[in-house]
């Protein structure tokens, strides 16, 4: 079956299509992983990160000249599809006895079953009330297993098509890109951002030692504990700090320069990096400046008192 | 036949690496001499008419390379040309290369069987290899702008001298402009060793505070004193991304529900809508399924 639903997708009519799947990196993924390297003349490139089914591009026709793409909507949209249903105001997802099909009582039901609704109880997330309802619909016919799951697949896929299409309408009106180009939500941020906000100011790519040098300038927040005792206390919490301070607060951009030697002698406002010696001393009761270290057992964040050396922003 | 698998060496079209052990001696003339008359015996000596495209480079104790001079395209004939480059090169190197012992020098190259057998011994440009962990090389160069004081004056004509650097067959071939010199080290055959630019201080007339500028490297030099290096890094930018013209619609939805059936999931139904027409695929209706 899988076969088949395969193969009426590699049409040259669908080349260049994007094939969404919700939560792709779940079953439906490896499911489809393993059919499609039994089909002949295709060839498969994956890209899966840290589990997850960025985008797995299919070639097909004998010199394989098409392709689609499998992607998975949840990593754009990450929120289950009943939500987004709501959020989104498009068709909801249909009714269906799910645990009826999956009743672990029950292993071996007839996917033919012709009969009365099933109960209740295999139905979930829905009152009674609508249950009564749906039940009315059956009045007078009988309830089809094979018909009742091809109706709730369809209005998933249904469903589905309506949110991607409206949220593709939305970012199109608003930033001019189409959504397709982006297989998940961050990487559509970054490419709003490249379209519309990146400023005359060079941005450079850091990778290898550079990006090693520098990540070790930063470190998770100092946190302590305190005895959850007091009088007249105010408690705060701040919410998007990050994205507060790379709004209002000047960036690390242009062009990387290394250097060795005091550089205020030249550039009182030096901005960047820094590597700098630390006395740290041996009195201080709360040791604030935080660095990295390998204790053998993974990396840690202490505050080290006494001389180091500390690279810091 | 030598002692080593020679014929590996001796391979075409592939990048080798010949490691010569020094026994952390200390880099110097001596050094240099005996290292690349082994490296023409066991190599270069048994490539017939072949071209050679050679780096020469150093490894310290510390495990770190670093690369003395430029690519150089060479044939067997021209030891002593590689050699008086390798030596003009190390005297004018800082210390920091002469002073650290080295275990290895490694002859990286590439025996090519080319038409064109002109040699090209590539002088210009010097550039110093960075280190993994960041440091600055420099070179042995006067922390002055005096240039008279930088050894003995062969030509001065108008704003050009030819100075003869001390104790070397180096020559300072020096343009003076009004915010800069613009400098040029040669050896006895006319070649250029190394380029660089000193720029004055606009506040400072005294000759010894300005900023030398070497390749993507910049000095600063206060009252002769080195205060600041800078190393300007080449990398590569975000880019800006184009708007899209026209709305995309070329997308399919497609879901599939699953059971277990002898305690495996297995897909029995699945559907896919292109935003005109459902597909529907059920489990019974597939005979092998």
């Amino acid at each position: 079956m899988l076969t088949f639903a395969i193969a009426s997708l590699l049409k040259r009519k669908y080349n260049g299509y994007k094939i969404y799947v919700h939560n792709l990196s779940n079953f439906d993924g490896i499911f489809l992983l393993k059919i499609f390297s039994v089909i002949d003349n295709i060839k498969i490139f994956p890209i899966i990160k840290d589990g997850k089914m960025i985008n797995i591009k299919l070639s097909y026709d004998n010199i394989n000249a098409y392709k689609i793409s499998f992607r998975d909507s949840y990593l754009i949209l990450p929120a289950s599809l009943n939500k987004l249903t709501k959020q989104f105001s498009v068709d909801n997802k249909g009714i269906f006895p799910y645990n009826f099909v999956n009743d672990k009582f029950n292993n071996n039901i007839n996917l033919n079953y012709i009969g009365k609704v099933p109960d209740f109880k295999y139905f979930i997330n829905i009152t009674i009330d609508q249950y009564n309802e749906y039940k009315k619909l059956y009045n007078n016919k009988s309830w089809s297993l094979k018909n009742e799951s091809i109706k709730y697949c369809n209005q998933d896929c249904i469903s589905l098509y309506q949110i991607i299409n409206k949220f593709n309408d939305s970012i199109f009106n608003q930033f001019k890109l189409n959504i397709h180009k982006f297989p998940t939500l961050p990487s559509l941020a970054f490419g709003i951002y490249r379209a519309h906000y990146l400023n005359d100011y060079p941005i450079p790519l850091i990778s290898g030692k550079i990006f090693n040098d520098i990540s070790k300038s930063f470190t998770g927040g100092s946190t302590d504990m305190f005895k959850p005792f007091g009088t007249n206390l105010f408690s705060y919490d701040v919410n998007s700090l990050y994205p507060y301070v790379m709004n209002n607060f000047d960036m690390p951009v242009g062009k990387m320069k290394f250097f060795e030697g005091d550089i205020l002698k030249i550039d009182p406002k030096a901005f960047g990096f820094f590597e700098c010696k630390v006395i740290a001393p041996n009195k201080l009761k709360h040791p604030i400046l935080q660095t990295k270290i390998d204790t053998g057992q993974g990396i840690r964040t202490v505050s080290p008192l006494g001389k180091w050396t500390i690279k810091i922003y | 036949m030598k002692n080593f698998n020679q014929d590996k060496f001796l391979l075409p079209n592939i990048w080798h690496n010949y490691f010569i052990p020094c026994e952390n001696q200390l880099l110097s003339n001596n050094l240099i001499k005996e290292i690349l008359t082994k490296y023409w015996n066991d190599i270069i000596n048994n490539i017939d008419d072949k071209m050679v495209i050679l780096l020469f480079r150093i490894q310290f104790e510390d495990k770190t390379f670093r690369t003395i001079g430029n690519l150089q395209k060479i044939n067997k004939h021209q030891f002593i040309i590689l050699y008086k480059l390798l030596i003009n090169l190390l005297s004018i190197l800082s210390n920091d290369y002469k002073n650290v012992p080295i275990i290895n020098i490694v002859f990286s190259y590439k025996i090519i069987d080319t038409e064109n057998k002109s040699p090209k011994i590539d002088t210009n440009n010097i550039k110093i290899d960075k280190l993994p962990s960041f440091k600055f090389y420099g070179y042995n160069l006067p922390l002055n702008m005096d240039i008279q004081k930088w050894g003995t004056i062969l030509l001065h004509e108008n704003n050009h001298y030819l100075i003869q650097r001390q104790n070397s067959d180096l020559l300072y071939d020096i343009i003076i402009e009004d915010l800069w010199n613009k400098i040029q080290i040669k050896d006895s055959n006319n070649l250029i060793i190394l380029s660089f630019k000193d720029v004055k201080n606009i506040n400072n007339q005294d000759n010894t505070t300005f900023t030398r500028i070497i390749n993507n490297q910049k000095y600063y030099i206060k009252n002769s004193e080195l205060i600041l290096k800078t190393l300007e890094k080449t990398s590569n930018l975000l880019t800006s991304l184009k708007v899209d013209k026209k709305l995309n619609n070329k997308f399919i939805t497609l879901d599939i529900e699953t059971k277990s059936i002898n305690n495996v999931m297995t897909p029995y139904s699945i559907s896919f809508y292109d935003g005109k027409k459902l597909n529907s695929f059920y489990l019974t209706d597939y005979k092998d399924s």
